[in-house]
């Protein structure tokens, strides 16, 4: 009895403690650490103020803590930065994505771009590219893709196909198809007031900013004047994508701005250069900023209007976005690149200089791009430090706090937490190394290993252009004809023949050919040889050539053709003049030559 | 019924536990009164900030300090004065069955005070640590058994039973305050910590928080090494006030 007494109590204890021991709750297992990064004794701006110097520990590409990094950092790299400033991946609110942008963009800094006009077909893997979170040395897209004008009105300039508005009854079916496209909001262009082109009218761009609204997005305009914005402010537009230049604002718009909550991405920088006062001489002198540049965005920042306009007066600019700002409006940094005097990435940095001009305080002109744009655009994990942040982070020496032009000083760039340079494109597939002949069609139309000969057309944009490729005979070996109709359904048509990689992975590397050598006859013409950036989007690097009757041997310096980089081909392709017709020609020996 | 040493052991043991689970008045204060304490000061008046961690692990050494000290210190003297202890001595056992069933009952009371803290930390005060943890946690309560179980059987050879009664409280409630049991010893004066480094409860405590990695600098080795020496120095207490019982 006294023995099944101590058993009992034996059992039950030893069951009740096991029980107790199998329910008793665990703590979440640590945060995998692997290639985590701990950026130590760093200065940081948060979005709205600087803080620090603290360590920020980075991981699986997000902020994973900031302070004490704890026992969970084990094994992460320590990068002491001390005197350093860290900020979150800078925007430019305003830019036209082509080419390089993206790519140019990270290089200053900038992890993400609020397009306001592009291509609508650039869209397409804008969203899914944005949102990974593996490593990438390419700028995060926001776009508007095509904008709301009318025919031959602004916007329509640019080559791209762009569907023009007659009316307020075509808003409503034309917002739905900008965001069946991709666009992430609506951008439209409002300038009834400007006497050289045309305009929608204050009916059908208040109709476009009410379909917006019905479908939930958000609108924003590109005005010119302050009548016009006036207007717009009372047709329940979101944000202005410039400031109006010809007239300082008054006190009544002002006040209505305010009350209407707007926001305001001034675009000092192009205004600058349309007034005579580009910002990219400035530039391009910087020991910092100067040496990242690209030939191609060191031209661009070159280039001005060549004259200045009475509408637009920087100073007057300066002074409205003073007002506005000490108002409360809140107000974006935007470039407006890749206009003249501006180029993707580096011009942010003049532009937020500009804003500290205008009466911004260093923090808030770092605050309009960073958390200001992801704010208004819906850009959650960005544009902030703070732990589960995305880690798109800018670490510059100094601090921009004390002097804005600190940004310059870029050291490292991270995107999504790995440091851009340090292998970024890990993913990326193989690099096909590419030299000597790229197509002699002796047999067949065959190419090197890795590429294939193709035709191309603006098909693959809307339009109705056709090629055709076929080889043929041609004294004791082959050539490679090209067939084609151009049409007139895209606004850059073309059509003809491609040379593209087999796999979408794959980068080629064209090593040290300084040309592209080829013979080629046909309907007479200047064609084009177009240079594709793999990964690279919108417009690709383009060289002419003409072409006679008459066979003849051609060559392109690759220097020559601006934007390409010869360590990331992505393909290349000799097309037809943008004029409807028919065009046919012959193709042989493409060659890279040392 | 066996006559091994086994079978008197678990005979004597099951008299133990029925002779307290007959005694409400021992039970409850010992199994109750621990885990009251804790919700009161662990969990509900808890603001968060690792209190709930940190009191689990000085109040399951409170816990186990109960059963310990009463159940050695009292019932040693109740059975002395009714002279239980002198028929113990004459009858055919031996004598350390009489001990180690007193050992094995109050270990088994100590688990049943200790589970109800670690469910209330676990399910109410939030409290998440490795199994590891939670097991280590749990032996090195049930290690304070030792030492306190021979200061109460040293109370128990020496005092009579009302006697017993208020010298086991004293030192009950000392151990437990000036230990660090009930509040952090980081928050006594420079005379009491002096006390507090005399106490075995306060280096056990520090044992436990050790165990669950609570805010500060402990070098449990050392905690351990002292707790070891104040245990052979309360079996020694024991041994000789035992041995002026004959």
């Amino acid at each position: 009895m006294l023995k099944k007494t101590t058993l009992i109590t034996a059992a039950a204890v030893a069951t009740a403690f096991v029980g107790l021991m199998i329910l008793l709750p665990t703590p979440a297992p640590a945060p995998d650490l692997d290639g985590a990064v701990v950026i130590d004794n760093v200065r940081y701006f948060d979005g709205e103020a600087m803080q620090g110097p603290a360590a920020v520990t980075v991981a699986d590409g997000k902020i994973v803590s900031i302070g004490d990094p704890g026992a969970e950092a084990q094994g992460a790299s320590r990068l002491d930065a001390a005197g350093k400033t860290l900020l979150p991946g800078l925007f430019d609110a305003h830019v036209h994505t082509f080419a390089t942008a993206q790519r140019d963009a990270v290089t200053f800094g900038v992890t993400a771009l609020i397009d306001m006009f592009t291509a609508p077909a650039l869209l397409a893997g804008a969203r899914d590219a944005r949102d990974s979170f593996a490593p990438s040395n390419s700028a995060a897209l926001f776009s508007a893709g095509m904008l709301a004008t009318v025919e031959r009105g602004h916007g329509t300039q640019y080559g791209i196909n762009v569907e023009t508005l007659e009316g307020p009854e075509d808003a409503p079916a034309w917002v739905a198809a900008r965001i069946e496209e991709g666009s992430d909001f609506i951008k439209l262009v409002y300038m009834p007031y400007a006497t050289y082109i045309p305009s929608l009218d204050l009916e059908t761009a208040t109709a476009v900013i009410e379909a917006a609204h019905d479908q939930g997005v958000q609108a924003v305009a590109h005005v010119s004047s302050l009548e016009g914005a006036r207007e717009l402010l009372d047709a329940g537009v979101d944000g202005f994508v410039h400031i109006f230049a010809d007239k300082v604002a008054d006190a009544a718009f002002i006040e209505a701005a305010v009350e209407r909550k707007v926001f305001v991405i001034p675009t000092l920088a192009v205004i600058a250069m349309v007034n005579g006062k580009s910002t990219g001489p400035e530039l391009i002198d910087d020991p910092d900023l100067g040496p990242r540049l690209t030939p191609a965005a060191t031209t661009n920042l070159r280039q001005d209007f060549g004259s200045s306009s009475p509408y637009f007066d920087l100073d007057k600019a300066l002074e409205t976005v003073g007002l506005l700002h000490d108002a409360g409006v809140p107000i974006l940094a935007g470039s407006d690149a890749p206009n003249p005097g501006t180029a993707h990435g580096v011009s942010v940095h003049a532009e937020m200089a500009l804003l500290v001009r205008a009466g911004l305080s260093t923090e808030e002109a770092l605050a309009a791009a960073t958390a200001l744009p992801a704010k208004f655009f819906g850009a959650d994990d960005r544009g902030r430090i703070a732990p589960g942040a995305r880690a798109d982070l800018v670490l510059v020496a100094g601090d921009p706090g004390a002097d804005i032009t600190a940004t310059r000083r870029i050291d490292i760039v991270y995107r999504n937490g790995v440091a851009v340079g340090d292998d970024p494109e890990p993913t990326e597939g193989s690099t096909l190394a590419l030299a000597g002949v790229l197509g002699d069609f002796e047999v067949g139309t065959s190419a090197p290993e890795g590429l294939v000969w193709s035709e191309t057309s603006d098909r693959m944009m809307g339009g109705d252009s056709n090629a055709r490729v076929a080889r043929i005979e041609r004294g004791d070996g082959g050539a490679l004809a090209v067939t084609t109709t151009v049409g007139s359904g895209f606004a850059f048509p073309w059509a003809g023949a491609f040379l593209g990689t087999t796999s979408q992975e794959a980068v080629g590397d064209l090593g040290d050919a300084r040309a592209v050598a080829f013979e080629v006859r046909g309907t007479p013409a200047n064609y084009r040889l177009m240079l594709f950036v793999a990964g690279g989007m919108g417009a690709p690097p383009t060289a002419m050539f003409e072409v006679t009757e008459d066979w003849q041997r051609v060559e392109i310096a690759i220097a020559d053709v601006a934007g390409f980089e010869p360590d990331r081909f992505g393909g290349m392709a000799f097309v037809t003049p943008m004029r409807a017709g028919e065009y046919a020609f012959e193709l042989d020996n493409v060659t890279l030559i040392r | 019924m066996s006559r091994t040493y086994a079978g008197i052991l678990a005979a004597e043991t099951g008299a133990e536990l029925t002779q307290s689970f007959r005694a409400p008045e021992f039970l409850l204060p010992t199994l109750a009164l621990p885990v009251a304490f804790y919700m009161m000061f662990g969990v509900l008046m808890s603001r968060g900030g690792g209190a709930a961690t940190y009191l689990l692990a000085t109040y399951g050494i409170f816990a186990v300090m109960g059963p310990s000290l009463f159940g050695f210190g009292v019932g040693v003297a109740g059975e002395r004065e009714r002279g239980w202890l002198e028929l113990k001595r004459a009858a055919p056992a031996p004598a350390s069955t009489f001990i180690g069933a007193k050992l094995g009952a109050t270990i088994a009371f100590a688990a049943m005070a200790l589970m109800p803290i670690y469910a209330a930390a676990a399910f109410m005060g939030g409290v998440e640590l490795p199994k590891t943890v939670w097991l280590t946690l749990f032996l090195v309560h049930l290690s304070a058994v030792f030492p306190f179980s021979l200061i109460g059987l040293s109370i128990g050879f020496s005092f009579s039973t009302n006697g017993a009664v208020a010298i086991a409280n004293i030192v009950f409630l000392s151990f437990a305050v000036i230990g660090g049991l009930w509040f952090p010893a980081t928050f006594f004066p420079g005379w009491m910590v002096a006390i507090s480094n005399a106490l075995p409860s306060f280096h056990l405590a520090e044992i436990a928080l050790t165990v669950v990695d609570a805010p500060g600098d402990r070098i449990a080795g050392f905690h351990a090494t002292v707790v070891a020496g104040m245990t052979l120095a309360c079996a020694a207490l024991a041994g000789w006030t035992w041995s002026r019982q004959r």
